[in-house]
């Protein structure tokens, strides 16, 4: 290890310092500044996107640096989901303000909270050891479990901590169980090592048994379907920036980790592992969103619809391809931005504890807050895959890569779905502009605001001009594709 | 053969033992059960010549932890729980597919039971070669855990702090209570607030019994 | 000028930009300022017609700039015979629409305005978009305004209606969309760096495999049978139009339909030559059952814009018969029936609109014997009607002749069912003249409607010069639209790229020796083009050759 090593854990110090730094000032006396906290966090999260960014500059030329005895590494890949990160935390930063000033509990620890989650995320987007992402794994999940009771007077969000945690942990065992049989196998937990003892290894039962476990567990994280009972429940109890934060951060590293995990140790048995994967992505789209069009509660909609979406994401994965490897990034971005989007429109219409939950209270938002309504068609239609908002384009390349993988079938299951989907998101369409009625009143801070115009900023560009974003992903990820290929 | 034998007899402690500790309404018998399962599980690890880990699993798990356990379980009083009323057709899934699961499992431990692992290297598990490889090799993962266990001290402090009825910690300055915006969630001296942490307010109830309900006003 | 196309295409969104900018709250300046840029996109259209060289069959006017160059998708448009009369029906009709609807949209006029002018570059967009993604990015930004229009500004169950329009498209377009990828993909060891290729011009004529071209033709076929719509189908269709606005009719009817036929010609039949002979049958078929069905269903209708909505649904019918039945006089027919039904459907809905908005009723049985109290109106109502029946001498008449005649060639005994629902038109059709406008007055009510007024004048009059300028001298529009079709059958039939050039040349040349002039000259103008041209006519490359000459000259 030398100071070089260190430099490139750079973020993931900053991030690990800071939360302790927030969690001590209420002690020296910053207790009554709640409100300082936001800056705080803020602050925190631009010098961590900094230090990100400065670790590029340090790898410039190489594809990837191992370090810690190539446990953490470096890389373009992990770059993308680290930056995209920083600005999903900071944009939860900006969702809780409202929240955390209206129901009065302690900020500073709740921030704390998410920069240790953030650092879980970065930890998972660079290990390239078994270990080190399932110890970044369970600091997210631990962070997150906290997160999601801190609503600890509301029986809902105590409810909702309860059943993500016990069901978390359950999941956290499979993963690890997993791990340990692939350790067993291989006799190494470095992706690199795995996919160096599998290119020489026969199919065995054993080591399919642990790519199906490691495999659950991660769909646990992702919500994808038989394991994603907790979610509806979760996304509804915990408070509601969390419930944003769950359905973009959390399942924006799991995926980070899933598509590093697959593509880099698991190539050689794709045959093996696809089919299953194929069927969960299947199912999860079926049932996502069959379950969303009957849903009258918001969040519970978007719960499934998130659903739904991790099935979208896994085609990146069964694919195998360079398509997919581009789609799971591009699509991992663009669904973040639009569910952000959408989250920070539910805040809006919040009234103190649990309103902007039903369809109900869009109605007729066009005219209370056009600029909002708007945005939400936006991010709808995004969600939807309808052109030329940025959806069109991840759910482009996810289509893509699976039609040319040969899962034809996959793609149209995907694509039906999608149409079933414009049905559901469309009731909130007609709710907001084609139904009137007084709705819930709106409270539509600054910092709401920012979240949905850099949202709706990010859709649209990326919708419109994809050309730079693309150009982005294929130099984040060819790194690990370049494997798949020589495969 | 022996060893065979042994490592049946304390697999079969191990988990009835685990099955009691959640099949058991008593959450002291279940603690105990806990610990019965954690000594099964140290006979395992002395089967597999790493003495130390087992020595590790009792003085740490069924010593440290567990005594904690029992001890939080006796401080806080608890009562038997009531069983949760679950759907009768979550449970017969549930049964299914555990049982599916286990059969899968049990399956594939019979299948690997009889071949032996190749024994590359000698394997040395004395507490100093665990130290070095845990301060070397597994340096990194080894420093992660430190924060992963510093966000769950801040958390389960959080969880279990006492709070005043308006979620504040009670050491905290408190706030004005116009600045709350519904204003009906009463000052602290007078009245509950609606959402009391004892029980649900009339409203939540509602609210959850309406699935269409308007919103919480 | 180079950039006209983009010009035409993108007008109207600017225009609609910054009208999002003026105040909610002066609908006059709005919808002027909504009427001024759709007049201007007319007058850039009429441009594209003064520059379209008649004797080529392929592409003109190309333009092309990357837009996703690691895929391969490019914003190429251009305009060639079989687009450029829509194109244009496109422009005429949004301000005929902003104009109709001048009085009767008092909700929200200015996102009305708006839509209106996004749904026009949208569709002007779909019909000259050359690349594959870029023409399926206009087709679903269709969807958006018109589910609004239909929504925000339709009648008792529109939402409903908006719903279901939405859904069904949608749910075709989206499987056409893997088809899409699939296409673009079937080339991508070809070129470069593995990108794939979405440009119409090097799809053409790819023989795929029969049974891959089977899968596609239906995943595309079902996208554009929807839109049609052609008869399983339909159902959305009636409920659209019944609760949208009228100008959302009007466009609904005139254009949109449209984007399926255009589709069948654009893509389905050069994409899948193979399949699409092999299950012409099937779908001539299914075309003639909705040509009667539509016909029968519009007879017992009650409500005056029930009854156009289905009789949409029978001549929609006769196009895609014409379609595929193959051959140069029925796509040509069909090519003109598609303009000819814009034209006459747009008059009818507009004017079953103007008696609407006076009386807030369609039903048949509350009219009868308006003609009396309104004479101009009753006039321009029979023209469109008889228009629509087909009478000799009006448009209809010269677009269903050719779909029949071309159509008995090759499928005489479907033709001779559908020439049925000619008659059955001209029976339905004139059922509602004679219920609506003759016999006795029986209700209070239509003694005193007021006539048609200025604005609404003004909207259908350009509809009725069109209508008769098609029926006397149809060659006008055919002539431009010849070697594109005659192009389009020889990719059908798998003829060599370069007989066609030749043929089409020839034809052009003995046609139309202005048009050969028109070459010759435009060609000696510009030294590259020249060049280009002279490789044009003499080499082997052919047709492929021909589209660079078009891009050289731009």
């Amino acid at each position: 290890m030398t100071w070089a090593d260190t430099l490139l854990l750079l973020p993931e110090l900053i991030a690990a310092t800071g939360a302790s730094i927030l969690l001590i000032v209420p002690v020296l006396g910053g207790r009554a500044r709640g409100h300082m906290a936001k800056w705080a966090m803020l602050a925190l999260m631009a010098v961590t996107a900094l230090a990100v960014i400065g670790s590029t500059y340090a790898v410039a030329g190489v594809q990837q640096t191992p370090t810690f005895r190539a446990m953490f590494a470096v890389d373009a890949f992990s770059v993308f989901f680290k930056l995209l990160f920083v600005v999903v935390i900071a944009l939860v930063t900006l969702l809780s303000e409202d929240f955390l000033s209206e129901e009065r509990y302690s900020t500073w620890e709740y921030y704390s909270l998410l920069a240790f989650a953030l650092c879980g995320m970065m930890f998972m987007a660079s290990g390239v050891s078994l270990i080190t992402i399932y110890i970044g794994l369970e600091l997210l999940a631990l962070s997150s479990y906290i997160l999601a009771g801190y609503y600890k007077n509301h029986e809902e969000s105590t409810e909702a901590a309860m059943k993500y945690f016990i069901l978390g942990t359950v999941s956290s065992a499979i993963l690890l169980y997993g791990i340990s049989l692939i350790y067993g196998v291989c006799g190494s937990m470095r992706l690199s090592t795995i996919a160096a003892a599998l290119s020489t290894m026969l199919s065995n039962d054993a080591l399919m048994f642990g790519i199906m476990l490691l495999a659950a567990g991660l769909c646990f994280k992702i919500a994808a379907v038989p394991f994603h009972v907790w979610t509806p429940d979760v996304y509804v109890g915990a408070p509601t920036p969390i419930s944003a934060f769950l359905s973009t951060g959390s399942k924006a590293a799991a995926f980070a980790v899933f598509a590093r995990v697959f593509y880099v140790a698991f190539p050689a048995f794709h045959l093996d592992w696809s089919n299953v994967l194929a069927a969960i992505a299947a199912l999860s789209m079926i049932v996502g969103n069959l379950a969303a069009i009957t849903q009258t509660n918001v969040k519970r909609m978007l719960a499934y619809s998130s659903i739904s979406h991790a099935g979208y994401s896994l085609l990146g994965i069964i694919a195998m391809n360079e398509m997919g490897l581009r789609g799971i990034l591009i699509y991992t971005m663009v669904y973040v931005f639009a569910n952000l989007g959408i989250w920070a429109t539910i805040l809006m219409l919040r009234r103190h504890a649990y309103a902007g939950e039903s369809v109900e209270d869009f109605r007729g938002l066009h005219k209370r807050a056009p600029f909002a309504a708007f945005s939400m068609v936006v991010f709808l239609l995004s969600l939807g895959g309808i052109p030329p908002t940025a959806g069109f384009i991840g759910k482009y390349f996810l289509f893509a890569a699976a039609v040319q993988a040969g899962f034809g079938w996959l793609a149209i299951v995907a694509v039906v779905m999608s149409a079933v989907s414009m049905f559901y998101y469309l009731r909130l369409v007609v709710a907001m502009y084609l139904e009137e009625g007084s709705g819930a009143e709106t409270i539509y801070s600054p910092s709401l605001r920012f979240v949905t115009a850099l949202s709706l900023t990010v859709t649209l560009v990326v919708g419109f001009i994809p050309e730079l974003p693309i150009r982005q992903v294929i130099e984040s990820s060819s790194h690990l594709v370049g494997r798949v290929v020589q495969r | 053969m022996v060893e065979l034998a042994v490592f049946f007899v304390f697999a079969a402690v191990a988990v009835i033992f685990a099955l009691v500790v959640i099949l058991h309404r008593n959450p002291v018998v279940s603690a105990l059960s806990l610990v019965a399962s954690f000594f099964a599980l140290a006979v395992m690890y002395v089967l597999l010549e790493a003495p130390f880990l087992a020595a590790l699993q009792v003085i740490v798990y069924a010593g440290a932890i567990m005594v904690l356990f029992l001890f939080v379980i006796m401080l806080l009083n608890l009562q038997h729980q009531r069983e949760e009323t679950t759907r009768p057709i979550q449970q017969a899934l549930g049964y299914v597919f555990s049982a599916a699961f286990g059969i899968g499992l049990i399956f594939y431990l019979i299948k690997y039971a009889w071949i032996r692992a190749e024994q590359t290297t000698p394997f040395n598990s004395d507490a100093r070669a665990i130290g070095i490889r845990l301060f070397e090799a597994y340096v990194f993962p080894f420093e992660m855990v430190s924060i992963l266990l510093l966000a769950a001290i801040v958390g389960a402090l959080l969880l279990s702090q006492r709070t005043d009825l308006r979620g504040r910690p009670t050491t905290g300055v408190d706030h004005p209570s116009g600045q709350n915006p519904e204003g009906a969630a009463a000052s602290p001296r007078t009245g509950q607030p609606s959402f009391d942490a004892g029980q649900p307010s009339p409203a939540a109830a509602s609210r959850r019994a309406d699935p269409h309900h308007e919103g919480a006003k | 000028m180079t950039g006209l196309l983009t010009v035409v295409l993108f007008l109207p969104i600017a225009g609609a930009i910054l009208l999002v900018f003026l105040p909610k709250d002066i609908p006059g300046p709005i919808k002027g300022g909504g009427l001024l840029v759709s007049l201007l996109t007319f007058l850039a259209s009429l441009a594209i017609v003064g520059r379209f060289h008649d004797g080529i069959g392929g592409f003109q006017l190309v333009e092309s700039h990357a837009w996703i160059p690691q895929w391969g998708i490019n914003y190429t448009v251009g305009v060639y015979g079989i687009s450029l009369w829509l194109v244009l029906l496109t422009t005429l009709l949004t301000p005929v629409v902003i104009l109709a609807s001048w009085n009767s949209i008092h909700k929200h006029p200015k996102e009305y305005v708006i839509s209106m002018l996004v749904m026009e570059s949208a569709m002007i967009g779909a019909f000259l978009a050359m690349d594959l993604v870029l023409f399926y990015v206009f087709f679903e930004l269709m969807l958006l305004p018109m589910y609004l229009i239909i929504g925000v500004w339709g009648g008792k169950n529109r939402i409903y209606a908006a719903i279901k329009f939405f859904l069904f498209t949608i749910a075709g377009s989206l499987l056409m969309l893997l088809g899409i990828i699939y296409l673009g993909f079937q080339q991508v060891h070809l070129t470069a760096g593995g990108v794939p290729t979405f440009e119409i011009t090097q799809l053409y004529g790819l023989s795929l495999p029969p049974h891959i071209q089977t899968i596609l033709f239906f995943a595309f076929a079902l996208a554009f049978a929807i839109k049609v719509p052609l008869f399983p189908l339909h159902t959305w269709l009636p409920d659209a139009h019944v609760e949208a606005p009228t100008g959302g009719s009007i466009i609904l009817a005139g254009v949109m339909l449209k984007m399926g036929t255009y589709g069948f010609l654009r893509f389905v039949l050069p994409f899948f030559p193979d399949a699409s002979i092999h299950y012409a049958p099937l779908l001539i078929c299914l075309s003639v059952i909705g040509i009667i069905y539509g016909a029968l269903v519009a007879w017992v209708q009650p409500d005056m814009k029930k009854l156009v909505a289905y009789s949409s649904v029978s001549h929609l019918g006769f196009c895609v018969m014409g379609i595929f039945a193959i051959n140069q006089a029925s796509i040509e027919g069909s090519i003109l029936q598609m303009v000819n039904h814009g034209l006459s459907t747009g008059a009818l809905f507009l004017l079953v609109g103007v008696v609407y908005e006076r009386r807030h009723t369609r039903m048949l049985a509350d009219y009868g014997g308006i003609a009396r109290t309104m004479p101009v109106y009753t006039v321009f109502f029979v023209i469109a009607m008889l228009s629509s029946v087909g009478l000799p001498g009006l448009n209809g008449f010269v677009g269903e002749f050719l779909i029949l005649a071309g159509s008995f060639q090759t499928h005489p005994g479907y033709a001779t069912v559908a020439a049925i629902g000619v008659i059955l038109a001209a029976i339905y059709l004139l059922w509602l003249i004679q219920a609506v406008f003759f016999g006795p007055i029986t209700k209070d009510e239509n003694r005193s409607i007021p006539d048609i007024a200025w604005n609404e004048i003004a909207a259908v009059v350009p509809l009725i010069i069109m209508i008769v300028w098609i029926g006397i001298h149809p060659n006008t529009f055919l002539r431009r639209m010849e070697p594109s079709v005659q192009q389009l059958l020889a990719t059908v039939r798998g003829e060599q790229p370069e007989k066609v050039m030749t043929a089409s040349l020839a034809a052009a040349a003995t046609r139309s020796p202005v048009a050969q002039t028109l070459l010759s000259v435009r060609s000696g103008a510009r030294m590259r083009g020249r060049q280009g041209l002279s490789v044009g006519v003499q080499g082997p490359k052919g047709a492929q050759t021909e589209v660079s000459v078009l891009r050289v000259t731009r």
